[in-house]
C-alpha cells in the first residue's frame, strides 16, 4: 500500500541512516509507514501525506440551460484540481500535531491551510484537538477534498454545497467506545468560530460566533449511521441583495408618509429583517452507509435554519446512492440528490404588519402591489429547487489512484422575481477525474 | 469488447481466488509471550482496521502488518479483513485523512515482526505458522 510518503525520525539517527540505505527500506516505500526496531521510548515521527485530483467537466446541454454546479459548457480544465498535504507529527506521551494545506485550481492554486491542530490524547479514546479543526456536518466532511477515498468526483453538491465552510478555530472532544463486541462509537462535540469566505455568499465571508456542536456516529462492519447538531449565530454581509430591493422598500415608506401624514414612518426594522446580522442558526443532519461485498448505500439528509435574513431560506437537503462493485476494480453508483429552499415567511413579517394599517388608504391598489412585489422578489430570492441525478462508476486501476467518469442530470426550478412565475433549466453535464493518494 | 474483456477479468480472478484457496498458507496472530489477551477472528479484523485500538487490560495496541504482495499478507486481507485491495486502500485513507487511524506500520519480512514482537509488550502481528518460535505467542490460528 502507498498511502503515504513516510519519513520517521529516530532517536538513533545512525539507525536512521542505515534504514535508508538498507533494501528492506526500499520494499517498505510501498508500505505505509517505515518501521525498525528500535528502543518505543525514544521514537518520534513525522509523517508526511497527501492528495491530488486532476478534473476536467464540461456541460453538454444548450447554453439557455445554465450551468451545473459551477461547471459551464465552455468546459473546465482547472477548477476541480486540487492538491493537499499533509503533515502528522507525533510528539509521543499522547501529544500529535496535524496540519494540511489545500490548494483548488480554482482558487488559482493559492494554498489554504485546512487543518492545523494539536491533539492531547487524555486515554487511548479520549483526545482532545485545539487549532484549526475540520467541522464535520457531513458524514464525508474530514476527508472532503479527498476524492480517492470515496466514490464519486465530489459528494452531491445539494447536501454538500451549502453550507460550505469547512473549518473552524476552536477545539473538539472526541470520545470513542466500542459497544458490545460489534459496534462501535464515536461522539464529537466541538466548538468554536469561523470567518470564511462562501461562494454561496456571492464571495462574503460568513462569520459564525459561538458554534456549537455534536455528532454521534455509530458503526460496525458493514453500516454506520450518523447523527450531528451545530448551531451558532451567523452573520454576513448580504446588502448587495438587499440593495435592490431597497429602492421599493424607500418608495413604500414615502407612499405611507404621504397617506399617513406620519413623516417618520420607516420600514428600517425591515431591512434588519433582511440583512443577516447575529442570526440564530441551526444545522441538523442524518446520515448513513451500507457497505457489502458487492454493493454499497449511502443517504444523507440535513436541514439548514437560520432566523430571519434574506440570504437563507428554510433549507432541506438529501442523497440517496446506491452502488455495485464490479469485477477488476470498478464500481457503479447512482445518486439521486435534492435540494428544498423554501421560504422563510419570518424575514417579511414585519413588512406586511407594518403597512396592513394602510393599505386600505390606497385606492390606486399602489402600496399593496408594492409590499406584494417586494414578498415576491423576497421569495424568488428565495427558492430555489434542484433535483440531481449522477451517474459514476470508479475504476481503481493501481493501488493509490483511482479513475472517474460521471454523468449529471440537473433540474433548476426558480422563480420570477417580479412575476412569480416558475421556470426552470436543465442542464447536463460529464465530468472526468483522477484522484490520488501518497 | 469491453464486456469480454471484463468476463475474462472476473474468470481469471475466481481461478486466481481457487487457486489462493489451494495455496493458503496456515495463518496465525501472534502477540508478545506475555499477553494473555484471548481473540477471535471478528476481534483481530477490529483490531487489524483500528476499530479497537487497545486490549482489554487498556494498552494501546501496536498493530504491525506485512508488504503489500506478500502472499500471507493477501490471504490475511481476504480472510481476516475481507477487503479487496482497493476497498482497504480507500478505507485507509478515510482513516488517515480523518486523523481516526493510521494504517498499521508495515514491517518488512516475518522475522522482523518477531524482532518487533519480542520488545513490544502491546504488539500484535500476523504470520505464517511455519515461521512461529518461542519469540512469540500464537492467540489465534487460521486454517
Amino acid at each position: 500500500m502507498c498511502l503515504l510518503a513516510c519519513y520517521e525520525y529516530w532517536g538513533n539517527k545512525n539507525m536512521h541512516k542505515k534504514s535508508l540505505l538498507h533494501p528492506l527500506f526500499l520494499a517498505s516505500l510501498s508500505s505505509v509507514m517505515l518501521s525498525i526496531p528500535t528502543t518505543h521510548a525514544t521514537q518520534s515521527e513525522i509523517v508526511f501525506s497527501g492528495f491530488a485530483t486532476f478534473a476536467y467537466a464540461k456541460t453538454i446541454s444548450d447554453a439557455d440551460e445554465g450551468t451545473l454546479q459551477g461547471i459551464s459548457d465552455e468546459g473546465e480544465y482547472r477548477d476541480f484540481n486540487k492538491l493537499g498535504l499533509r503533515l502528522d507529527a507525533d510528539l509521543q506521551d499522547n501529544l500529535s500535531f496535524t496540519a494540511q494545506l489545500t490548494a483548488h485550481g480554482g482558487d488559482d492554486y493559492q494554498p489554504e491551510v485546512d487543518w492545523l491542530f494539536a491533539t492531547y490524547h487524555f486515554l487511548p479514546n479520549l483526545a482532545l484537538s485545539v487549532g484549526k479543526v475540520r467541522v464535520p456536518l457531513y458524514m464525508y466532511s474530514d476527508y472532503l477534498d479527498v476524492g480517492y477515498a470515496y466514490q464519486w468526483i465530489s459528494p452531491p453538491y445539494s447536501v454538500y454545497g451549502v453550507p460550505s465552510f469547512s473549518s473552524m478555530e476552536g477545539a473538539k472532544i472526541s470520545w470513542t467506545t466500542e459497544l458490545g463486541a460489534d459496534w462501535s462509537s464515536e461522539l464529537l462535540l466541538w466548538g468554536g468560530r469561523t470567518d470564511e469566505a462562501l461562494e454561496e455568499l456571492g464571495g462574503e465571508n460568513l462569520l459564525i460566533d459561538d458554534g456549537l456542536g455534536l455528532a454521534w456516529s455509530v458503526e460496525r462492519d458493514w453500516l454506520s449511521l450518523r447523527a450531528v447538531y451545530f448551531q451558532g449565530v451567523t452573520s454576513a454581509d448580504v446588502s448587495a441583495q438587499i440593495a435592490p430591493l431597497d429602492a421599493g422598500l424607500q418608495a413604500l415608506e414615502q407612499g405611507i408618509q404621504m397617506i399617513s401624514g406620519n413623516a417618520d414612518f420607516n420600514l428600517d426594522v425591515v431591512r434588519d429583517d433582511l440583512a443577516y446580522t447575529e442570526a440564530d442558526s441551526r444545522f441538523m443532519g442524518l446520515g448513513a452507509f451500507l457497505d457489502f461485498e458487492y454493493t454499497f448505500f449511502g443517504s444523507e439528509i440535513t436541514v439548514i435554519d437560520v432566523d430571519k435574513s434574506i440570504a437563507v431560506g428554510e433549507l432541506s437537503s438529501a442523497y440517496v446512492m446506491a452502488g455495485v462493485r464490479l469485477p477488476a476494480n470498478w464500481a457503479l453508483s447512482l445518486t439521486y440528490s435534492v435540494d428544498r429552499d423554501d421560504v422563510n415567511e419570518d424575514v417579511y413579517e414585519q413588512l406586511e404588519t407594518l403597512t396592513a394599517p394602510y393599505l386600505d388608504f390606497d385606492p390606486s391598489g399602489g402600496l399593496r402591489n408594492g409590499v406584494e412585489g417586494i414578498i415576491r422578489a423576497i421569495e424568488g430570492t428565495q427558492i430555489n429547487d434542484t433535483d440531481t441525478w449522477t451517474l459514476g462508476s470508479r475504476w481503481d486501476f493501481h493501488r493509490s489512484a483511482s479513475f472517474k467518469m460521471e454523468y449529471l442530470i440537473q433540474k433548476k426550478s426558480y422563480r420570477d422575481l417580479v412575476t412569480a412565475e416558475e421556470f426552470s433549466q436543465k442542464p447536463r453535464a460529464f465530468r472526468l477525474a483522477l484522484d490520488m493518494v501518497f | 469488447m469491453f464486456i469480454k474483456q471484463i468476463t475474462a477479468a472476473s474468470l481469471l480472478s475466481m481461478i486466481l481466488a481457487l487457486g489462493s484457496t489451494v495455496v493458503q498458507a496456515d495463518i496465525v496472530v501472534v502477540v508478545h509471550p506475555s499477553n494473555n489477551v484471548s481473540l477471535d477472528v471478528k476481534s483481530v479484523r477490529r483490531i487489524f482496521l483500528s476499530k479497537s485500538k487497545a486490549f482489554p487490560n487498556g494498552n494501546k495496541i501496536d498493530v504491525y502488518d506485512l508488504p503489500f504482495g506478500n502472499t500471507v499478507r493477501e490471504d490475511f486481507r481476504e480472510t481476516v479483513l475481507r477487503k479487496s485491495e482497493s476497498r482497504l486502500n480507500a478505507y485507509w485513507a478515510r482513516m488517515l485523512f480523518s486523523s481516526k487511524a493510521r494504517p498499521p506500520v508495515v514491517l518488512s519480512s516475518a522475522d522482523e515482526v518477531k524482532v518487533m514482537i519480542a520488545n513490544n509488550p502491546n504488539a500484535i502481528a500476523y504470520m505464517d505458522s511455519a515461521d512461529v518460535d518461542q519469540s512469540v505467542k500464537v492467540v489465534l490460528s487460521m486454517l
